[in-house]
């Protein structure tokens, strides 16, 4: 079965350095979830960044939805960046724009009416608990109100793959478990997710899930065997 | 989709407005002189003396006549007047001091608005004291400098256009280095070249617009004020900048907006393809 996303030998350098990423090869099936590990340094977000188009790689074949991006023309991107959700570590909010605007943005950007993306931005808003501030700027809101927000316009448009960097970093753990399970329950439609984290406690609430490590630009377990979370000490 | 930041127009604005004032100030000047230029051509091609040398009054009166009569025979030439005796003498009288302009054997003078010397001579063979002149011919250097000086004001013009794009060509590259993180969010959701070229540009063009029409309002003052004075010197600025060219003023700051987006998305473009 043809994957979401398809590394295949894939390195990723930067000016003459060493390699970030080295010999990465890895397939995310549909409708999998995939959690990304690793220490700080590792590569993630940088693995990220040619999932999501942000990069090219300097080797090898990343394949999106069945399309190899190297060979693809410039102005097909934004068709396949519009199939990805991603929420970003330091959220990438526009501050200009209200909560409301910034959850809307996708749906603008696809060119949805504005009669349509009203009720349904308001419905997310007030499901992440943010329905009385939307007409706040990111600057008013605290971290994990950014983050909520973040994801509310990472998973509006209910696209086929969601890539979260560090999606919980800065909310409390009963918000951390809320948006796990939207997570879920939009990879129960279909949707592909992979959630780069450091927090152990949510890869113990998706067991179902597969790891993938990455240490020094290499992933320790591309065929995604080690399906269980690692050993949390319960001290 | 208001996603860049709102400032009050600034740097960019003002810059427009000289540009605009200073490109419509010479295109102004371009205009009215082009009519100057034509009239005057007209008339240094077509404007004739005929000239009847004779020291014999009465017989050179004879001549005269029969010049008019013949002028007046032949279709084609504009009407002929004959300078009147004591118009010529006055116009003598300053080079001649201490002599009576009356003891001057001075050629009869006759005034033709339409005609051609080539023509008239032919006309006049058989009549030697007749001799024809283009009077246009002294008006030649004055055409060739107004043609200079629509030559200097049309490069003022063409300029002002060039600083104009180069400006907002510079104002582009400052928008998209404010505006990075922004339009890197944009583009990470998927908006496409053209959507953040729309909203860049669109920008661009509402401040453009601003300057172009402060520019405008300025150099419709100054031309206005121009015009009426030298309506007040019997000069009327209204007959050399015709129906046409007010429109042509009025449409240049739309041009001048026209240049500024163009340069802007050449530049965004060059930019935009750069990204990944």
């Amino acid at each position: 079965m043809a994957g979401i996303v398809q590394f295949d030998n894939v390195g990723l350098r930067y000016g003459t350095g060493a390699e970030t990423l080295a010999g990465l090869s890895f397939t995310l099936a549909p409708g999998s979830f995939h959690f990304l590990t690793g220490p700080s340094g590792a590569g993630k977000t940088s693995l990220i960044n040619l999932i999501t188009l942000a990069q090219r790689p300097s080797r090898g074949i990343v394949c999106l939805f069945g399309r190899d991006t190297a060979n693809l023309p410039r102005k097909e991107l934004p068709e396949l960046r519009r199939r990805i959700g991603v929420v970003y570590q330091d959220f990438r909010l526009v501050p200009q724009l209200s909560a409301f605007d910034n959850v809307a943005l996708p749906l603008r950007i696809c060119g949805m009416a504005e009669r349509e993306i009203t009720p349904r931005v308001e419905e997310l808003l007030d499901w992440v608990g943010l329905g009385p501030r939307a007409a706040a700027r990111p600057a008013t809101l605290s971290g994990g109100e950014q983050q909520r927000v973040a994801i509310a316009r990472a998973v509006i448009t209910h696209p086929e793959l969601i890539v979260a960097d560090e999606p919980t970093g800065n909310v409390d753990p009963e918000m951390a478990a809320r948006l796990l399970h939207l997570l879920e329950v939009l990879n129960r439609q279909g949707t592909t997710v992979l959630i780069a984290t450091h927090d152990v406690h949510l890869l113990r609430q998706m067991p179902g899930a597969s790891i993938m490590r990455l240490a020094k630009g290499r992933i320790d377990d591309p065929t995604g065997a080690l399906r269980f979370p690692p050993r949390v000490s319960e001290a | 989709m208001l996603v860049l930041q709102r400032q009050r127009p600034g740097t960019f604005s003002l810059l427009m407005a000289a540009t605009c004032l200073l490109m419509l100030l010479a295109a102004a000047l371009t205009l009215a002189l082009r009519s100057a230029a034509h009239e005057i051509a007209d008339a240094a091609a077509q404007r004739i003396i005929v000239q009847v040398i004779d020291a014999d009054p009465i017989r050179r009166d004879r001549v005269a006549d029969e010049v008019i009569t013949r002028l007046d025979r032949f279709a084609g030439f504009g009407s002929a007047q004959r300078v009147p005796p004591k118009e010529v003498q006055a116009l003598i009288a300053p080079y001649i001091e201490g002599v009576s302009p009356n003891d001057l054997p001075l050629p009869a003078l006759i005034e033709l608005k339409k005609g051609r010397q080539g023509a008239l001579a032919r006309i006049f063979r058989d009549l030697p004291t007749v001799r024809v002149t283009a009077a246009g011919a002294e008006l030649s250097p004055l055409v060739r400098l107004i043609d200079a000086l629509r030559a200097v004001s049309t490069g003022i013009a063409l300029t002002a256009a060039a600083a104009t794009a180069l400006i907002a060509t510079l104002a582009a590259r400052a928008a998209l280095a404010r505006e990075a993180a922004t339009l890197g969010i944009l583009h990470a959701l998927g908006a496409t070249d053209r959507q953040i070229l729309r909203l860049v540009t669109g920008k661009i063009a509402r401040d453009a617009g601003l300057g172009a029409a402060g520019g405008l309002a300025i150099a419709l003052m100054i031309i206005l004020m121009i015009a009426s004075r030298l309506t007040d010197i019997g000069v009327g600025v209204n007959s050399h900048l015709s129906g046409t060219a007010w429109m042509v003023l009025l449409l240049l700051p739309l041009g001048l907006v026209g240049v500024a987006v163009l340069a802007a998305q050449g530049a965004l473009l060059a930019s935009l393809r750069r990204a990944p």
